[in-house]
């Protein structure tokens, strides 16, 4: 572990730990009819509804591949973390999908409807001196 | 809505036109200029006859369509410039479409051209959160798609291949296609991967390319003999879909409008120039279309039916993967093609001994957009 500072790609992706060390991430949910937006709103109508009201709420930590891929190229620009990397389109029980980084593991085991779980991870060290942090999914128990 | 005729077209070879390894230098407008001149001449007009303009392009900048039409001729025209990402250059031609079909004008142009900056897309349609992420590489979102779609049908990386296959030996009989040299099944599944399971050559290449389309009502038509005209050109964008919510797919809703403007049915459809901008991308295409059954596309490739000879021949001059693609170019040069075919111009790769009635192009790209055109003789 290093001394870096820890900064968030993005506020408000993820909660604050919760008393057993436990981050969420933010969804907000349309008051009307239930649907899920990902990263939360902050203003603006609901995409399915066009609805103006909602609350936040906490996604499962827990899902499942939807799909995936395992990227060997460095994107033209932004992405500053390792390479190959891999995405992975996650499905939650909440019903939702979210695009997330996957976090290091053996890639060539990654597979559809493997489950996933969430963590924070750093996402690359910027030139003064901070970790920016993201969150990613792993496989459960790998 | 009256009648909307093709009055003639023009198109360059797609190709890198930046001065290297004995290549021409070329810059977008001289290249839209040039397809401009080329349709001119093919509709037997005068630039003089063209009342309105629109132009496609992606990555030229602003008034870009401006700069082109400067190197024809000043007649103080409206010109409008288009940027729909992919689906930029058949935006263009369904504007024109509507107009002259509106009777607002009687002799229109759309055009589409593109120099393409180096490396990958600079994508600017995901935000700066998620390009950070490392989201925004196209080759990565068509893999997840792809991931999943073999997932839901069995496809196999051998069957993308096979795309990539017959694209790249249908451009070998297309003068005006940047790739002029057949690829094998071994060579597909031998090149490096970029997006797993996407390899190097399941991914057109990128190109520098103008093409133009002069629209006109029947009474302006001057070249009469085996007139085509367009009986359809559809746009969509995204509908909402979730897991619990199934939205409609915008690419089956852009050809069902399609299909019902033109009131001819999948069934009737004699070529296609499907979206193969990664090769799995082609088959799921013909299927959303309406032209297979979900799952059935890989089947048929293999056996043949997409081939040159086969009873639905699709991207007969190359598609993406063998003719290039220049992002505001490339609709256009679909439409191009078989705006050929229909007529029996279209030399070694004509199907059907030119007994081809009617044919389909479909263009899709970020946003997302979906366009289709379909064309009748």
């Amino acid at each position: 572990m290093t001394n870096n500072k820890q900064v968030p790609l993005k506020k408000g992706l993820w909660t604050e730990p919760d008393a057993d060390g436990k981050v969420f991430l933010l969804a907000s949910q349309c008051k009307k009819c239930g649907e899920l937006t990902f990263p939360k709103k902050e203003q603006g109508i609901c995409r399915h509804c066009q609805n103006n009201t909602f609350e936040d709420v906490k996604l499962s930590q827990r899902g499942k591949i939807y799909a995936f891929s395992v990227v060997q190229v460095r994107p033209p620009e932004f992405y500053k973390g390792e390479v190959p990397y891999a995405l992975a389109r996650i499905e939650l029980p909440d019903g939702i999908r979210i695009d997330s980084l996957v976090a290091d593991c053996d890639f060539e085991k990654l597979q559809v409807n493997m489950e996933m779980e969430l963590v924070i991870d750093k996402l690359y060290t910027d030139e003064n001196g901070n970790d920016i942090m993201t969150y990613k999914f792993k496989p459960v128990g790998m | 809505m009256r009648k909307v005729m093709i009055a003639g077209v023009g198109l360059t070879r797609f190709d890198r036109y930046d001065g290297e390894k004995g290549r021409a230098e070329k810059e977008f407008f001289d290249l839209g200029s040039e397809a401009i001149l080329a349709a001119l001449k093919d509709a037997d007009m005068e630039w003089s006859d063209i009342q309105a303009a629109f132009c496609g392009s992606v990555y030229c900048g602003t008034g870009a369509g401006h700069q082109v039409i400067e190197r024809v001729g000043l007649t103080g025209i409206p010109i409008v410039n288009v940027e729909n990402a992919c689906s930029s250059g058949i935006s263009a031609l369904r504007l024109a479409f509507q107009m002259v079909g509106a009777g607002i004008y009687d002799i229109m142009i759309a055009v589409g051209f593109e120099t393409m900056p180096r490396g990958p897309i600079k994508s600017t349609s995901w935000p700066l959160w998620e390009r950070y992420m490392g989201f925004n590489l196209q080759p990565a979102q068509y893999a997840m798609k792809t991931v999943r779609f073999m997932e839901d049908t069995g496809a196999t990386e051998e069957d993308f291949a096979r795309v990539s296959v017959k694209n790249r030996k249908n451009a070998t009989l297309n003068p005006n296609a940047r790739m002029q040299k057949e690829v094998t099944l071994e060579e597909v599944m031998a090149s490096r991967m970029v997006a797993k399971p996407l390899r190097l050559l399941h991914a057109c290449p990128l190109a520098d390319g103008g093409s133009a389309m002069i629209l006109c009502s029947e009474d302006k038509l001057k070249k009469k003999d085996k007139a085509v005209e367009v009986a359809a050109a559809t746009l969509t964008s995204g509908f909402y879909s979730s897991p619990k919510v199934k939205g409609a797919d915008h690419i089956t809703e852009s050809a069902n409008q399609a299909f019902a403007q033109s009131g001819l049915g999948p069934e009737d459809i004699d070529v296609v120039q499907a979206y193969d901008t990664m090769s799995p991308a082609e088959l799921w295409d013909l299927e959303l279309l309406g032209f297979c059954k979900k799952g059935d596309a890989p089947r048929r490739l293999r056996e043949g039916h997409f081939n040159l000879d086969g009873s639905l021949p699709v991207n007969t001059d190359g598609g993406l993967m063998g003719r290039g693609h220049p992002l505001g170019a490339t609709a256009l040069a679909q439409c191009i093609e078989l705006y050929r075919q229909i007529r029996g111009e279209a030399g070694p790769r004509q199907i059907k001994n030119g007994k081809a009635k009617t044919g389909l192009a479909h263009a899709m790209g970020a946003g997302p957009n979906s366009g289709v055109v379909i064309l009748k003789r």
